[in-house]
């Protein structure tokens, strides 16, 4: 009999409402400190500027349907794909999973009653505002042309838009990074409750732990690489000039030694939560934990030496080229690990096509293609040809959208009843699900031809022959974008009108869910211990021949 | 003990915990800081193989007597800083608060020697643009990478200068006692700005000194 | 002044002696490394003024982490943590000079 619940100890939040209670005023969510709140402020804004950059990338795939345009100016189109690029990098992908399941589930999951930091916790999200703030002065000045990478000379001599306050936001917003990460870093080493161990740490938790290790350590990096920048933009300093001994390179450099590992701070908490919705929607343990963990390790530290597999035909030197080529191989493998490892999991599952389920499932499938096509990439040869190309444009949007995107809408639906205590539309769920999984790939699969077939990146005009799938991109993302307002729709209307959840509605392991849904302030009722390991739907062994019922049942205090 | 309790922040079971949670944290930061840096002086190092010769001629030009005062400032001030901390620990308030104005006045210190020697580095017009007095061309570049340093140092330590300044009140006013977390976290920040000028001096101040 | 008090106050400076005698002579230390790495930088040696001046400020570094910092008696993990920061400074480092040094252009 799994016992993943709590002593008998007195109570200590006796008939107290939820965390939705303590306070109902604006200025009780903008003061608070309570992790789930802070989590929810996040939830909001990342969700406002996933959809800010979603019109502006609507309005190139509008503009692409013509060879020639068809109402904007080759100034205006570099200006929208290059704010698309830093807004759903730097304000939705990066924080997304991170700043709102890590920082709602986390310490439950862990049995704390809070983060280490909690006043930090509130200061990050602050600096995100602020980081934000800048975007949108940018947005409305004019934005900038540079593309999301602001490589110099042009973004530091020649550039005739606001660079400046574009690099200061994402300077800004860099530290509220940091400051999430060294709160989980902290939180998972000294709060976590009694029997939970090092090896008892779900999966999820693990992932935040690797995440916020890679984004202390890379994104000073990205700091600095606009600071410089921007000193030589402002101060005129010479600092990548070439007439005083300077090299642009350097900037590559730097900042492909954060924008390497930034996408797998993207990519990490995605496999974070992937792992618990396979395990519990199928009701089988995660296939080789232990080699899991190594995994996720291995990704974050040797993700920190690839990043000049960006930069293949920018001037590096041959050397430089095969010594990142081969370590962009071997990083391939411990993802190729996990994928292999879920699959596993999956064997002789009792699976239930749940929304989360059929999210996760895209995100398995989606996650594979897009890694096997960057392994085309990470080979010298092939990257020459496609370098620039839609080839590299549809790779990093199918492990991004298709990936973590798809990995973010599992969580946001897995853990709603725990956040929200509602059940949302099961069938809406599922349908925007599928019609997510069809448009991505009505969307993307005509950007791998066509880069193939070579269709340059970021250009306005482009030669007839491509006009065909530029016409099915743009028509998938149309889907893709109904897609995506609906769970806006129905998540919402379960707010209000949706069926109360019960604590435990899909019957998970998992110290969150031992608690009532949504949870009281101090997150348990009873201070939690663990005595079993994560995942704990069956015995160890063989899968049962027959679909048996798991034995997880609702424990503790979810009633 | 109601001193020890004021400390108390939650979500911390014990004050002992909370002390060693600040510290960890404090170092975590520390090493985002240390990559911070590390990027520069990557820049530095890298510009400074290929141009030595460059490096050195404008090197020559950096004003050796402010920058070794100022070393020895930062050393002093990290004595005091390090004598704050463990008066804290052990709460001798008295010293404490001592220890963290002296910090602050040999912090202090340093900016005006930095606002001094700036002014005369300006007087001879050694920021690169038009009126650069130096050649050949990379010796701009050694420029630029001075101005930044230093520079991005200062507010480093302007910041921790006005922390401490923020932390002594808060400890003179008793709102925070000092035997709780706070002095942790001060502490390795201080010592970190002291560390990044024990690497900057050489680089900036010892080039070309033969 | 009473015995309690005078005793109180004896104990409290050898308290205040104790806590300044530590970090005093790591300070001591120091100055003197400054003094040598300052002094070398007048003598002619070519690239070994740098190799020298960085090497005693690495010296220098080590012995305010290890005693003023206190990494000496730290918690693993706190010096995992400082380890981690070097490490990959290292990493940097290596992996962008393996790029310039290579380069025959």
């Amino acid at each position: 009999m799994t016992d993943v619940t709590l002593p008998f100890a007195p109570p200590l939040d006796a008939g107290g409402g939820s965390y939705l209670d303590e306070g109902h005023t604006i200025l009780s969510w903008l003061t608070t400190t309570d992790h789930k709140r802070i989590a929810i402020l996040y939830a909001l804004s990342i969700t406002l500027f996933f959809f800010i950059g979603g019109v502006a990338i609507g309005l190139v795939r509008l503009e692409l349907i013509s060879p020639t345009g068809l109402f904007l100016t080759s100034d205006e189109y570099n200006r929208l794909f290059t704010i698309h690029g830093i807004i759903m990098v730097w304000f939705f992908l990066v924080p997304s999973i991170p700043a709102t399941m890590g920082n709602f589930i986390l310490p439950m999951m862990i049995g704390a009653p809070d983060v280490a930091f909690p006043r930090l916790n509130l200061l990050s999200w602050y600096l995100y505002v602020g980081g934000a703030a800048f975007t949108v002065y940018v947005l409305l000045s004019g934005g900038v042309d540079t593309g999301w990478t602001f490589y110099p000379p042009f973004s530091s001599d020649y550039s005739h838009s606001n660079v400046i306050a574009a690099a200061a936001g994402v300077f800004v917003v860099g530290f509220s990074s940091i400051a999430t990460g060294v709160n989980f870093l902290a939180t998972i080493h000294m709060l976590r409750c009694p029997g939970m161990t090092w090896f008892r740490l779900p999966l999820f938790a693990w992932s935040m732990y690797v995440v916020s290790m890679v984004m202390v350590l890379a994104t000073p990096v990205l700091a600095m690489s606009l600071l410089l920048i921007s000193a030589e933009r402002y101060f005129g300093l010479p600092i990548f000039d070439p007439r005083a001994g300077g090299d642009p390179l350097l900037f590559q450099h730097l900042f492909w030694f954060y924008s390497h590992p930034a996408v797998y701070i993207m990519i990490l908490p995605a496999m974070g939560v992937v792992s618990e919705v396979f395990a519990c929607f199928a009701r089988r343990r995660v296939f080789g934990y232990g080699f899991m963990v190594f995994s996720l390790m291995t990704i974050g530290v040797v993700g920190f030496m690839v990043w000049g597999h960006h930069m293949f035909v920018a001037g590096q030197s041959p050397l430089a080229n095969l010594v990142f080529s081969f370590l962009s191989f071997i990083v391939a493998v411990p993802s190729a690990i996990k994928v292999f490892n879920w699959t596993a999991t999956l064997y002789r599952g009792h699976i239930g096509f749940e929304a989360p389920m059929i999210y996760a499932l895209g995100f398995l499938g989606l996650f594979t293609i897009g890694g096997l096509t960057g392994l085309f990439l990470a080979s010298v040869p092939i990257d020459i040809a496609t370098t620039d190309s839609y080839f590299v444009v549809a790779h990093f949007h199918t492990i991004m959208v298709g990936g973590t995107v798809s990995a973010f809408m599992a969580g946001i639906h897995y853990w709603w009843p725990k956040v929200t205590g509602k059940l949302y539309n099961e069938f809406w769920a599922q349908f925007a699900a599928i019609t997510m999984f069809l448009g991505f790939n009505v969307t993307f699969l005509p950007q791998f031809v066509m880069g193939w077939l070579g269709m340059p990146r970021r250009y306005h005009y482009y030669p007839d022959v491509f006009q065909i799938w530029h016409i099915l991109s743009s028509g998938g993302a149309v889907i893709l974008a109904v897609a995506y307002l609906m769970p806006l729709v129905y998540l919402t209307w379960s707010l209000f009108y949706g069926e109360k959840s019960p604590g435990n509605p899909w019957h998970a392991t998992g110290l969150e869910w031992q608690t009532p849904s949504p949870p009281p302030k101090s997150n348990f009722l009873r201070p939690p211990r663990v005595n079993a390991e994560p995942y704990d739907y069956h015995d160890f062994g063989r899968a049962e021949e027959t679909g048996d019922e798991s034995r997880a049942r609702p424990q503790g205090d979810a009633s | 003990m109601s001193d020890a309790a004021g400390a108390l922040r939650e979500p911390w079971p014990n004050l002992q915990l909370q002390r060693q949670g600040v510290g960890l944290g404090m170092w975590m930061f520390l090493a985002s800081e240390v990559l911070f840096f590390a990027a520069l002086f990557c820049g530095y190092a890298v510009y400074r193989s290929f141009n030595a010769e460059a490096f050195r001629i404008a090197s020559a030009h950096t004003e050796i007597v402010y920058g070794s005062i100022n070393t020895v400032l930062l050393l002093t001030s990290s004595l005091t800083m390090t004598v704050a901390l463990r008066a804290a620990t052990v709460q001798l308030r008295g010293l404490t608060l001592f220890c963290l104005a002296a910090t602050a006045a040999l912090g202090a210190a340093f900016l005006v020697c930095k606002g001094l020697e700036y002014h005369e580095d300006l007087k001879q017009h050694l920021f690169p643009g038009p009126h650069f007095p130096l050649s050949p061309p990379a010796t701009q570049m050694f420029w630029g990478f001075y101005w930044i340093m230093t520079g991005i140092h200062a507010v480093h330590l302007t910041g921790g200068i006005l922390v401490v300044l923020l932390v002594f009140t808060l400890f003179k006013r008793r709102t925070v006692p000092v035997q709780g977390s706070t002095m942790e976290g001060v502490a390795i920040y201080w010592h970190f700005v002291d560390s990044v000028w024990l690497v900057l001096y050489p680089l900036l101040y010892l080039a070309g000194r033969p | 002044m009473s015995q309690n008090e005078t005793r109180g106050r004896q104990r409290n400076s050898a308290l205040t002696w104790r806590l300044w005698r530590g970090p005093g002579l790591t300070w001591l230390a120091l100055l003197a490394l400054f003094a040598v790495s300052l002094g070398s930088a007048y003598a002619p040696l070519g690239v070994g003024n740098l190799e020298i001046n960085l090497f005693i400020a690495a010296i220098m570094i080590a012995l305010l982490v290890t005693f003023l910092m206190d990494l000496k008696n730290a918690r693993t993990i706190v010096r995992v943590v400082a380890a981690a920061g070097l490490f990959w400074t290292i990493l940097m480092f290596a992996l962008v000079f393996n790029d310039y040094l290579s380069r025959t252009y």
